[in-house]
């Protein structure tokens, strides 16, 4: 009786709100974030388990995005930095590069996820803060893989004003045909040795102009994820923007894109899913852990 | 140990009774405004589509939409305020010009449109483009024929202005002004601008009646008119070809879909005010509603995406015409034209 007790007061402090799906117990953390354990699991969490990792023990996971270019992420794309396209042989110098990464949930060994709330984040190529994402106060573990996502969801793209990442002031949106400009990619290549302009804004959300993907990052062998308490492990991740023009035809043919459609499509998710948001392996590589 | 999930399970069964399936609690929008302001719903109107469920309708969120209705602080050079093509006399349309002039005396390339019942709207723009209120002002704000601004500028310009830092922390509790709190703000203000208090709502309440030509520019309007014009709002929210052109200059909704099938549509707009709105159509290329009941009746032009129910032409004598404008008239609210709550407000800065 006594155990209750403490585990009752234990999570009145920290619990917000709880349901009880088919599946998984959803427990609400003030914080914002949520824990989602699956029911089928719960017999073999422990009282030490909970108490002590979803409680008491928390720490946090940095993932610190670096952006290549080329066939085998040899060059490093930075703004004002020329790189050349490995396969359309297009040289390009980027001025802006920002995308969306959002909907971040962490899985853990015992299938057990925690979700990050309000989970929007805004990847700047020429804001060096914006290409660490954070995130606090995890259950210590074993992570074995992120789920995320690439763009903005649908819900976010048709609900009205929105604040911090998706607030209009970034310049992500489009107001005409309102949505959420997913990718942004724009500044100068060269033709015949005459620069001239390019501008990708790509976005879509729905039915055939979708572009909006859902992934999954895997940590495992070398690149095993454990949260300690009160630590910070470091999760590199290398990045690779060329994978745009892998399908998409070559700048010099397309240089610009300012509406969903068939074009940004192509661009983003390429051929047979293999664009930069749909690659299932280069376009985001966990390539250390820390 | 495998007792937590079980103490677990039972703390969550004890503190819920007998409820084996704890639903999400749902947190009830606390307002700070306890007072009588509210959304009022017209009797035989349906139930609008916007619901302010994220932007909790107070009186301090209202006056502030309305200063911001009408300050030309929202442009790049303090020339241009919603209202110069927004007018209330005009049942919140353009004063009486085809296409709006926006700052430096730029074009816009449509006729403003009335703002009235925007709430039971469900997209927005002569094309649909905007899908939903809260963002609508982002266009006319940031179309540099129109207020011209960047909503960064405009956000730091407001959060300098030691007037508006008052106003949205009385109306919203925050210290630094967001463009969603000023997005919020707007549509407070454009969701209220109902006008439910025409000769015909009178007539529809069972308090006077219509005289012999209204009543039969009722009965025409009812089987010509109202499959697109439909009562009580006076529009279906639908996107048409009403057979203004068959080479178009503005292609209209395509825009929007990519799509040719949508080729020349436009939003079926309400007939609510209809007699202080003229220039008429998306172009304003109507300048009375003798004009527009002469177009509809024989001048409707062909082509493939022309709405089925005008490929026949609407064929209205002159008479008929007469009695549908008489009609028309009906819809006319001068208390909404006239309403002091939606006026210029009287400068405080
Ligand atoms: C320069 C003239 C101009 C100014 C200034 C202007 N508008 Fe408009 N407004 C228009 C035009 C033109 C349209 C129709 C545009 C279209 O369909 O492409 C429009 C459309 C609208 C609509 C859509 C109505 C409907 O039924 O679909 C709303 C709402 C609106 N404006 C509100 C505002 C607000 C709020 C402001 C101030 C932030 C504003 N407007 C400033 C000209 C203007
Ligand atoms: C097939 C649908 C349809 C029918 C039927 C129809 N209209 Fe329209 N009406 C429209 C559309 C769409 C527009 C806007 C067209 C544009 O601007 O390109 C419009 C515009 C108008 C306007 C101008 C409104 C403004 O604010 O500019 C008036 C007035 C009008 N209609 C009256 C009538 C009357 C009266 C009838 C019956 C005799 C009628 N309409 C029948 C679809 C319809």
């Amino acid at each position: 009786m006594k155990k209750i007790l403490v585990a009752a007061s234990m999570f009145m402090s920290l619990v917000y709100q709880v349901s009880y799906g088919q599946t998984y117990m959803k427990i609400h953390r003030n914080n914002g974030s949520t824990l989602e354990i699956p029911v089928n699991t719960i017999d073999s969490v422990t009282y030490s388990t909970i108490s002590s990792n979803l409680v008491n023990s928390k720490g946090n996971i940095s993932i610190d995005l670096s952006h290549k270019f080329g066939m085998m992420n040899e060059q490093t794309l930075a703004i004002g930095k020329p790189v050349v396209h490995p396969m359309k042989g297009d040289t390009m110098t980027f001025s802006k590069f920002k995308y969306f990464i959002s909907n971040v949930k962490f899985k853990n060994a015992d299938g057990m996820y925690w979700t990050e709330g309000e989970s929007y984040h805004l990847v700047d190529l020429a804001k060096p803060e914006s290409l660490n994402l954070s995130f606090k106060d995890l259950p210590a573990g074993t992570y074995t893989q992120m789920e995320y996502t690439i763009g903005v969801d649908s819900a976010r793209n048709v609900s009205g004003a929105q604040t911090g990442a998706l607030s209009t002031t970034n310049d992500m949106y489009w107001s005409w045909k309102s949505g959420y400009i997913m990718l942004k990619a724009e500044g100068t290549y060269k033709d015949n040795n005459a620069d001239k302009m390019f501008a990708f804004h790509l976005g879509g959300f729905s039915g055939a102009n979708n572009i909006v993907t859902k992934r999954t990052m895997v940590f495992e062998g070398a690149t095993a994820l454990t949260v300690t308490k009160d630590q910070t492990s470091t999760v590199g991740v290398e990045v690779n923007p060329g994978l745009l023009w892998h399908s998409a035809p070559s700048v010099k043919e397309v240089n610009m894109i300012h509406m969903p459609g068939a074009a940004a499509k192509l661009m983003a998710l390429g051929d047979s899913g293999m664009g930069f948001f749909a690659n299932p392996m280069y376009s985001f590589q966990v390539k250390s852990v820390k | 140990m495998r007792i937590i999930p079980l103490l677990l399970i039972l703390f969550i069964l004890t503190s819920c009774k007998k409820e084996a399936i704890i639903k999400p609690v749902t947190i009830p929008n606390l307002n700070s405004d306890t007072n009588t302001f509210s959304f009022e719903k017209p009797v035989g109107f349906p139930n609008p589509f916007y619901n302010f469920s994220n932007n909790p309708l107070t009186q301090k969120g209202f006056e502030l939409g309305r200063f911001l209705f009408y300050d030309p602080i929202l442009s790049l050079d303090s020339s241009v305020s919603c209202n110069t093509c927004h007018a209330q006399q005009h049942g919140f349309s353009d004063h009486n010009v085809p296409l709006s002039k926006g700052i430096f005396g730029f074009s816009s390339t449509r006729n403003a449109p009335a703002l009235i019942n925007l709430a039971w709207s469900t997209s927005f723009m002569w094309d649909g483009g905007v899908n939903h209120i809260e963002v609508q002002p982002l266009v006319p704000l940031t179309s540099e024929h129109e207020l011209g601004e960047t909503m960064a500028n405009l956000v730091e310009k407001l959060n300098k202005n030691v007037f508006y830092k008052k106003k949205f922390k009385e109306a919203f509790g925050v210290e630094t002004i967001t463009d969603q709190k000023l997005l919020h703000a707007l549509a407070q203000f454009t969701s209220m601008l109902i006008s439910s208090n025409a000769k015909y709502d009178q007539v529809m309440a069972g308090k006077t009646n219509f005289t012999p030509q209204e009543q039969q520019g009722y009965e025409l309007f009812k089987i010509k008119c109202a499959n697109c014009h439909t009562e009580p709002l006076f529009t279906d929210y639908s996107y048409r070809n009403s057979g203004l052109e068959s080479k178009f200059k503005d292609i209209g909704r395509e825009k929007v879909t990519q799509d040719p099938a949508d080729r020349g549509k436009f939003k079926v707009p309400t007939l609510r005010n209809i007699e202080f709105t003229y220039p008429y159509m998306h172009d304003g290329r109507l300048f009375n509603l003798e004009q527009v009941l002469a177009f509809k009746s024989n001048g409707i032009q062909d082509s493939p995406t022309l709405d089925i129910s005008l490929k026949n032409g609407l064929n209205l004598s002159k008479d008929e015409q007469k009695a549908i404008i008489v009609f028309l008239k009906t819809l006319s609210d001068n208390t909404f034209i006239s309403n002091p709550k939606y006026a210029e407000p009287v400068n405080q800065q």
